[in-house]
């Protein structure tokens, strides 16, 4: 009986040690595209790292935040690409929480595909026209996640499609996208 | 490209990684279970052929969030996307090359499984249809009586047709019919004729006429799929030697089988009518070389594994598939 059970756990060694090794080997079949072409969708640390290895000219950032929105800063995700195309996203949470409250995607407006943004929309209202600083904006009231009341504020700039999803009133997230811009 | 971006898109690249993976998993537990029985073996390739059709749908119900662009990014274990954005000398994408190999595997389904079905069918329609001959309905009414009697199971109807190649193959569901060739019946000796209809009869115990159809309806869902294509074709060999290893245990004589399967061996030089192409001699040597293997197995190439199957290695195996493929996307 011993030997049987002697096997039959050496069997059960052989198998773990090679399931590792697929999973080793899908890692490193995941690493190898990085190396062949660089600037690809990613994890970035600062906004500073973004600027420095992407060739991205601007990084649209808020200025200002209002306070009673308790968002944490910096962003606490931040991921970008140059290649396919151009696209920065920026996920903000609140202060404490990983509960994201804010998300600003920027991203090339000739892109061949959407990157669908992390705060869920579930049911959009109609969209108004706006002017955002001299500048054609749609606001979209709507239903998030969980029921939550949610906006959606996106604009065109110089060829890149700015938009911003946030759980809180339309009139904080003007605020905040007017902070984005230069100009009075 | 985008089309990869999209669900559908999505579902066809993670049903061939699946099946990939799959196939990786199934031979390596061979390995490392010491599984080389057939019947296990069948049982573990039905994973790899069943898995992927319903792996995308059931992640994508448990958990939507799979799909994002989000997850391949932070928790992926294997992005597909990575690669197929990429371009080779920054002209020709790797996507392209996807599509180019999926048509391809398509096309071959369409001409190598669907078209032949259409032919015969056609055939059947314009009515010609085999002649049938009563001969040996006496011989061929032994035999089977003897082969169903010890095993209490009714004894199935049978065909002779009047064929000057070796066809035996069960028809039917419910009420099973042995079609037979008259070449066959004349060529075999009796012991040889017991072990080829015994086999026939195994088949019909085991219900293979039900489950080739559902297999094969399988393999129709992912005609796209390279893999699919390949372990079908070993799920059906499995089959055979299922059948075969039945067969011995019943008749007690493996050289009658062997004897029996040798007529089975096809001769492209010996071939009537038009000269052969190249697709049919490939055929025929590949059919010859299976015969090949199910006889070397006869002649007591015993397995060196163990047998006899184990449901624990069956289940981790099937569950490292399973959580190893919801980090593939």
């Amino acid at each position: 009986m011993q030997p049987k059970r002697t096997f039959h756990i050496r069997q059960l060694f052989i198998f773990c040690a090679v399931a590792l090794l697929i999973v080793a080997v899908l890692g490193l079949l995941n690493w190898l595209p990085s190396l062949m072409q660089k600037q690809r969708l990613k994890h970035f640390s600062s906004i500073d790292t973004i600027k420095k290895e992407l060739r991205i000219k601007t990084v649209y950032l808020p200025t200002f935040l209002p306070e009673e929105l308790d968002l944490a800063w910096p962003p606490t995700e931040m991921y970008a690409q140059d290649n396919p195309f151009p696209a920065v996203m920026m996920h903000f949470t609140r202060k404490g929480t990983s509960e994201i409250r804010l998300i600003i995607h920027q991203v090339d407006s000739k892109a061949a595909y959407e990157f669908k943004p992390r705060i869920r929309i579930r049911e959009r209202h109609a969209a108004s026209l706006m002017t955002l600083k001299n500048r054609q904006a749609h606001l979209t009231p709507a239903v998030c996640d969980n029921d939550l009341p949610c906006n959606q504020l996106s604009w065109n700039e110089g060829g890149t499609t700015i938009t911003l999803i946030g759980i809180f009133p339309a009139r904080d997230l003007i605020r905040i996208a007017a902070s984005m811009l230069p100009g009075d | 490209m985008a089309f990869f971006h999209t669900l559908t898109g999505m579902y066809l690249t993670q049903s061939v990684l699946h099946a990939f993976l799959g196939l990786i998993v199934v031979e390596i537990s061979f390995f490392a279970w010491g599984i080389s029985d057939h019947l296990s073996r069948f049982r573990y390739r039905l994973l790899t052929l069943t898995l992927p059709i319903f792996m995308f749908p059931l992640y994508q119900l448990l958990s939507p969030e799979r799909s994002s662009w989000h997850f391949r990014v932070s928790r992926a274990l294997f992005d597909s996307h990575q690669w197929l954005d990429l371009k080779a000398f920054s002209l020709f994408p790797f996507a392209g090359a996807l599509i180019v190999i999926l048509t391809g595997f398509s096309l071959l389904f369409l001409l190598q499984e669907v078209w032949p079905l259409f032919q015969r069918h056609k055939g059947r329609s314009s009515g010609q249809e085999y002649e049938e001959t009563h001969l040996y309905d006496e011989r061929m009414h032994t035999l089977l009586g003897s082969i169903c009697r010890p095993l209490t199971i009714n004894m199935p109807s049978y065909r002779v047709i009047v064929e000057e190649l070796p066809t035996l193959f069960t028809q039917g569901f419910k009420s099973h019919t042995i079609v037979i060739s008259d070449h066959l019946v004349r060529t075999l000796d009796d012991d040889q004729l017991l072990a080829a209809l015994t086999h026939e009869v195994v088949h019909m115990i085991r219900g293979s006429s039900l489950k080739t159809p559902v297999i094969y309806l399988l393999r129709m869902l992912m005609f796209y799929n390279p893999v699919s294509l390949v372990e079908f074709r070993r799920i059906v060999h499995d089959e055979e030697f299922i059948c075969d290893a039945i067969t011995i245990s019943m008749t007690k004589n493996p050289t009658a089988l062997i004897e029996a399967l040798k007529a089975f061996y096809y001769d492209p030089d010996e071939e009537h009518g038009n000269p052969m192409q190249m697709k049919d001699r490939v055929e025929i040597h590949s059919h010859n070389l299976i015969l090949d293997e199910r006889i070397g197995r006869l002649q007591g190439a015993a397995s060196t594994g163990e047998s006899g199957f184990r449901w624990l290695p069956f289940m981790l195996t099937a569950c490292f598939i399973m959580t190893t493929g919801y980090l593939v996307v």
